[in-house]
């Protein structure tokens, strides 16, 4: 089945086996579909992608995401904004918590060590409020 | 992700502890009024050096770094820059990160596709703007 790329003349149960034995294989499946027989395929697939214009309701309903122009073409740019979007909320992450742990331990061990912040409130509200969220806001943007 | 944080954090607190504990020692005070505050030091700190005095108010042990002597030209105590400076440096530090965090997936230059994302710079610009005037003009 790794090698398979195309097959022909498959019914809808073919695309439901295909489905169940790639996920067994631990792969994740994307699945098109406009019937209503394509509806098992598309609800037991990770994501299933429906065909807005000569889909059923039945497979609309079945489907995670509805293609609204019936182009396959769209299916990539579906997955390149979600990578985008997953890879800006990795950034956003990663900045605010690095941000965070610093002050925090910047914070703690300076208190520790002087018995006074070397950061003090306003300096931290600054940094936390204004440049935590404008710099957050440019990393969610990318 | 997770190696990202802790090295960063790691750097960044190297950096910062270097400069608090040995800002004395490294950061340069221009201003011949400020190497000379109203209260000496206790302790053996470079008065006449021509680095900043320590903006720390204890010493590791908990006794007061400074002895208040009232008098000379009217210069605040805590007139030390040495705070400002790690202040600075803090958010220089997350400068820095901001741009680093754009890229996620170990990519070696930092910088590629800067200027392309017209929002990130705008921010980028406003930040290190708002930062110059709280540093400069601010208590």
């Amino acid at each position: 089945m790794t090698k398979m790329r195309v097959m022909s003349r498959s019914r809808p149960e073919d695309k439901y086996l295909l489905v169940t034995g790639l996920m067994n294989m631990n792969q994740v499946v994307a699945v098109t579909g406009d019937g209503t027989n394509d509806a098992p395929a598309l609800s037991k697939a990770d994501v299933g992608f429906g065909m807005a214009i000569t889909g059923t309701d039945v497979c609309k309903m079945a489907a995670d995401i509805i293609i609204m122009d019936d182009s396959f073409t769209s299916v990539v740019k579906a997955c390149k904004w979600g990578r985008n979007i997953y890879d800006n909320i990795k950034r956003f992450l990663q900045f605010q918590l690095t941000v965070n742990v610093n002050a925090l331990i910047f914070t703690v061990i300076g208190a520790v060590l002087l018995k006074e912040s070397p950061l003090q409130a306003i300096q931290l509200l600054w940094v936390n409020m204004i440049m935590d969220s404008l710099a957050s806001l440019a990393l969610a943007t990318e | 992700m997770a190696k990202h944080i802790l090295y960063m954090s790691l750097f960044q607190m190297i950096v910062l502890f270097i400069f608090l504990f040995g800002g004395e020692y490294m950061i340069p005070e221009p201003d011949e009024r400020l190497r000379y505050p109203q209260y000496r030091a206790l302790v053996d700190s470079p008065v006449d050096s021509k680095f900043v005095f320590p903006g720390r108010s204890f010493t590791l042990t908990g006794e007061p770094l400074y002895k208040k002597v009232i008098g000379l030209d009217g210069i605040d105590g805590d007139a030390s820059r040495h705070m400002t400076f790690i202040f600075n440096l803090f958010i220089w530090l997350q400068i820095v990160n901001m741009m680093a965090s754009r890229k996620i997936h170990d990519e070696k230059n930092l910088c590629d596709g800067f200027f392309s994302n017209p929002a990130f710079l705008v921010i980028w610009v406003l930040i290190v703007g708002v930062n110059f005037l709280i540093i400069q003009f601010t208590g």
